[in-house]
Formats: structure tokens, sequence, C-alpha cells
């Protein structure tokens, strides 16, 4: 694979201004991304993965009150700095983005291949009638049968599933060279979950584009992510690539959250193991592990210093006071979702 | 109580006041094929503007002084003057044939002028909030504290009344009511993801507003069009009632019911015809809107 990044975020702070207070959305967050690679953000409500997701694209509504800081290089320009008709290109030309909600993500007075027709004729010049037969094509390869008649419906015809695939036709039109998809499946049951995530990995192959996956759901990561990183108040606590973090979690929090992940083993005992305590409401400002107050690992140094990030293992890095010797003796003997090579 | 009524209230919204219960209760009355009878009143308003010749039974300027004042059904030497003729003989049932069209012309345009500028401003306004939205909704507000009847004569006064200065009041009069309507509808819109999955398709802001929201709100904007064409009517009608409108001799209906004026005592009809002509279409405007609003809000 190559080794020059597509995606380049560094040093990334997202802080909404409200009424309350300053939020810290997003904390000093740091990750690459190569070409053609998947990578899964995991972590609870309020982590910061989404807002991470949209400051890529500064993808904010109009009326919030937000401050950016650090870099975001994509294909050598900085997102975070380009002006707002350069980064119109960039939105669903070269970053294509899929929403959790697909039952209110589309238009619903426009039909679905005119929505994916504007962004054809948006981003790659096409004229009506080329743009009209093409997103027919696109309508098929995700899988929407008569796509031509379909083309032409609502979004109001289409099951939740389906629009999911729409959007996804709609995210892919213009071949972006990385897919964002922020909860794909949180609203689909789980048949169509699955028949979604094999979807987006299947043209991520084909396309050969990257997708950064964000979810609470390990189990969406496992069955598409090649890397993992967990969030917690609006930090990176732990980056590892798939097999890797599933077999030796070295983070107290990451481990906490694949506890939570109902298992065949445990089915005897009849309890989940909750992490207890509330994550923190605003990230960031302290001087303090965001974590510690409900790590049961948590030392005195994790109250006073904010811990850096320790690197592990070869592209495994946790950020953790404990990480090293934590490290040493992980020695949980594989995960169900672990994947045989 | 009548259904569309009951559908309100089982929806959870507040209890209907006793306004809306009656126009609830006339829309009733009109039964599912009603609102054709209505549309039908309107073409036919709009056929007598376009080709007034074909309904009017006499030219409506011709005058004839030993047919002036005859009644409603009483003949000359012309023929039957069906609701009878003014105090130069002239044939009343033509002459309100010949005011729709300037009536209608006046109406129509007032509203659509008004409707663009609330549509943009109520665009603008829910779509960017902030700044934007309070300084366009603290002017609309201005202008709906302001007494704009009495703006308007003291405009039309000052600089003579004429078709055109009426086109630059009456929208003033509109404008505002499109422009909180589409703000609301905008304020709401705006949090819906599609407009996000718009913005990171890279639609520019004029795109996500003209083709995005304004679509979206469309349905509401026509139905409170017809309303509206309705009430700039009334205030066309009102202000050539005081003079300060359309002048002859030019004439809408509003003139015709002014003219018949000093008249009232011996000849009611100069009066009552035109404002019973011009009080149904007011009525039929305004069910017809509500007729509409109440279908698409079932309809979800």
């Amino acid at each position: 694979m190559s080794s020059l990044p597509l995606l380049e975020v560094e040093d990334l702070h997202v802080t909404f201004r409200t009424a309350s207070g300053p939020v810290h959305a997003v904390d000093g967050v740091s990750f690459t991304m190569r070409p053609g690679s998947s990578l899964g953000v995991v972590g609870e409500s309020g982590s910061g993965k989404s807002v991470t997701a949209r400051a890529l694209l500064r993808l904010f509504a109009i009326t919030d009150d937000v401050q950016i800081s650090g870099a975001v290089r994509f294909d050598g320009q900085d997102l975070l700095r380009i002006d707002e008709r350069r980064l119109r290109d960039v939105r669903g030309g070269q970053i294509g983005m899929i929403f959790q909600d697909p039952l209110t993500s589309l238009n619903p007075l426009m039909a679905v291949g005119e929505q994916i027709a504007e962004s054809l004729r948006l981003h790659r010049g096409m004229s009506r009638s080329e743009a009209a037969s093409e997103a027919v094509e696109l309508l098929a390869r995700v899988g929407i049968a008569d796509p031509e008649q379909r083309a032409t419906e609502l979004p109001s015809s289409f099951s939740g599933g389906m629009r999911q695939r729409v959007m996804i036709s709609l995210a892919i039109a213009c071949r972006p060279r990385l897919l964002i998809a922020d909860e794909p499946t949180t609203a689909l049951d789980v048949t169509v979950q699955a028949e979604i995530l094999l979807l987006l990995d299947e043209l991520r192959r084909s396309e050969g584009m990257a997708l950064m996956l964000i979810t609470h759901d390990f189990g969406v990561v496992a069955a598409t992510c090649d890397d993992v990183q967990v969030m917690y108040a609006g930090k990176l606590v732990e980056k590892a690539s798939m097999a890797h973090l599933f077999d030796r979690a070295n983070h107290p929090y990451t481990e906490g959250l694949l506890r939570l992940v109902p298992r065949f083993e445990d089915a005897h005992t009849g309890r989940l193991h909750p992490i207890p305590g509330q994550p923190p409401i605003t990230g960031g400002g302290g001087s303090s592990c965001a974590f510690a107050p409900r790590c049961s690992h948590a030392v005195d140094r994790c109250r006073s210093e904010v811990p850096p990030e320790i690197a592990v293992g070869p592209e495994h890095v946790s950020a953790c006071w404990l990480a090293a010797e934590r490290a040493k003796d992980t020695t949980d003997a594989g995960h169900p979702w672990r994947r045989t090579p | 109580m009548s259904v569309a009524v009951a559908k309100r209230t089982s929806s959870g919204e507040p209890a209907p006041s006793t306004e809306h219960r009656v126009w609830g209760r006339l829309i009733d009355m009109l039964g599912s094929r009603g609102w054709i009878l209505l549309v039908l009143f309107l073409v036919l308003l709009v056929a007598a503007s376009i080709v007034p010749d074909v309904f009017a039974p006499h030219d409506h300027d011709t005058q004839n002084l030993r047919a002036r004042l005859l009644g409603p059904g009483e003949s000359s030497s012309e023929g039957l003057h069906l609701l009878g003729t003014d105090s130069l003989g002239r044939d009343l049932f033509s002459r309100m044939v010949v005011g729709t069209r300037l009536t209608l012309f006046i109406a129509v345009t007032a509203t659509l002028i008004g409707a663009g500028i609330g549509v943009l401003f109520g665009l603008l306004g829910g779509y960017f909030g902030g700044r934007t939205d309070r300084l366009l909704m603290r002017l609309g507000e201005a202008q709906t504290a302001m007494p704009m009847f009495l703006v308007a004569i003291l405009l039309l006064s000052l600089l003579g009344p004429s078709v055109g200065i009426l086109l630059v009041v009456l929208p003033c009069l509109v404008w505002p009511i499109f422009a909180r309507v589409v703000r609301a509808e905008a304020l709401r819109l705006r949090e819906e993801t599609f407009i996000e999955a718009s913005i990171a398709t890279g639609c520019s802001t004029s795109t996500i507003l003209g083709r995005h929201l304004l679509p979206n709100v469309a349905p509401r904007i026509l139905v409170l069009c017809v309303v509206e064409i309705g009430h700039v009517m009334l205030s066309e009608a009102g202000l050539s009632f005081l003079g300060v409108g359309v002048q002859p001799p030019d004439t809408t209906w509003g003139l015709l019911i002014s003219e018949g004026r000093p008249l009232l005592a011996v000849a009611w009809w100069l009066t009552i015809l035109p404002g019973v002509l011009l009080g149904i279409s007011v009525l039929v405007l305004n069910l017809l809107g509500r007729y509409w609003e109440a279908r698409s809000g079932a309809a979800g």
C-alpha cells in the first residue's frame, strides 16, 4: 500500500460556544488514513466521533458557533483553510458522506435519480441526460432492482435499507477518494445492517476508496474495518489494527467497551458488564485522564496529568499511564470476532 | 363536531379557535367535491378578465341617460339590464365584468410581489438565523405594527393615486405574512439531515435554498397566496373606496362600490351587488386555500 497518507488529521480541536460555556467536543485528535484503507471510529454518544467527521468537511449548522483548529490535510490541501468554493468541490466530489438516518437524509420532494444526478452534474460536469443514465447505473450498482423505474420515484417509496443504499450511491456518485459513514447502520435492522456493511466493504475494494466508519458498535467495525480508533471525551484513547485491538485491547476504556458487547461465553451469568458512571459532558481543558473517574485501574498520576499517546506495539498506541504495564500482561486469549487470517 | 376539527385536535395541536371552527364547518359543508365549484367560480372570474366581451351583455362605458338607475332585471331600449344601471345609464353587470380584470390583476400581482419578497426574506432568515434573521423579522414586525392602511393613504395622497403605486403599497401589507410562514418552515427544515446531506454533497447555498428548501415550503406558499389574494382584493377595494386607489375611467369592484355609495338610498344595487361579488370572491379564495391546507395537512 502507498505510504503517502490520503488524510492527515493533526491536533484537531473543535469547540462549540454555547450559552452555558464552551464545549470542547474534539480535543486534540490526530490520525492518518492511507488511500483505500478502512478506519473504524468507535465511541459512546458525545465522545466526539461524529463531530470529528463533520469537522473534516466543516459541516456544521450555520447557527453553530464553532471554532475549529488544527490541520486536516487531504490530498495536499488543508481542508480547514481552503475557501468555501474549493471546499464545495471536495464535499461530495472527493469526500462522500453517509448519515445515520436514511429516512431523513434524502430530499422528500425530489426523485432519487434526480438527487444523484444533481451531484454528478455539480462535480463531474455531466449533462442532464448523461447524469440521469449514470444515476440509474449507480442505483443498480448498490443493488436496487429495476433501477430505471426506481430512479423516478420519491424517497417515500423506498424502505429504510433501500434509502440507505440510495444514499450510498449518492455518496459514491463522484468516485470520492474517501467515504465517511456516520453510523450508517444504526437506524436499520440487523439483517439489513449486514447487507449495507457488506456493500460498503465491497464498494471500498472495487472503487479503491478509503472508508471512515463511525459507530458505537464494535461488531460493525469488526465486519468492515482494518484499523480502529477509540474515542472518549473528545480524545483518541486507543488506535490499533482491528485484530490487534480485539486481541490485546490496552486502554481500560476499550476493554470496558469490548466487555459491553454481549458474548455467548457470558450467557450463563446473564449479565452485561457496564462501565460505571457517565461520560463527561465537556471534554478537554482538564489536567487529568478524562476516563479516570470511571476507571477501576486509575492511579494518582491519572488524576493529575493528561496521559500522552504511548506506543504499545506496532501501529498500536494507547493514551493511558498504565499502557506499558498493561501491554505486558494482556492475555485475552482471543476474542469471538478475531479474524481468522 | 366536524371531522376536520376532530382531526386537528387529535393530532395534539392546540384546540381550534372559534374562527377555525367556523372555517372547519364551512369546509365540511363543501364535501369532497365542493372545491370543484370553487375552482369553477375562479375560472369564470379569470375568463371574464381575459375576454370580458364574451360575458358583458352591453358596452360598459356607453351612457344612456334615458335608462338611468334602472333596478336589477329592468329593461331599456338596449335590452335587459340584469343587475340594473348606474346614474349614467351604464349597465352594472357589464361594468362588474370589465372591472374584474383590473381587480384581479392588482390583487394577483401585488400578492405575488409580496410573496416574492416574503419568501426570500423568510428563507434567508430561517436558514441563516442569527443577525440576518433578527434584522429581517424586526423589519417585518415594524411593518406589521405600522397602520399600513394609513401609510398607504398618506403615500397615495402625496404621490397621487395610480395602479403603479398600489402595486408598491399593497405588497407591503402581505410580505410579512409570507416571511413569517416561510421562516418557520425553513427553521424546521434546516435541521433535517437532507439539508446537511446536500451541503455534504457540495451544493452551494443558493442551490440549497432554491432546490431543496423552497420546493419543500412551496405547498404552504401556494395556499397562502390563494388566501392573501382575497385579502389584497379587500384592501384594494378599501383604498379605491376611499378614493386613493384606482381612478376612473379604470374600474375595479372597489371603485364601483365607491361610485354607488352616494346613491345608496335610491339605488342600493350599485353598492350592494359589487360588494356581494367581492365578498363571494374573497370567501371562495379563503375556502379554497384553507381546504387545500387541511387536505395537505391530513395527508402528512
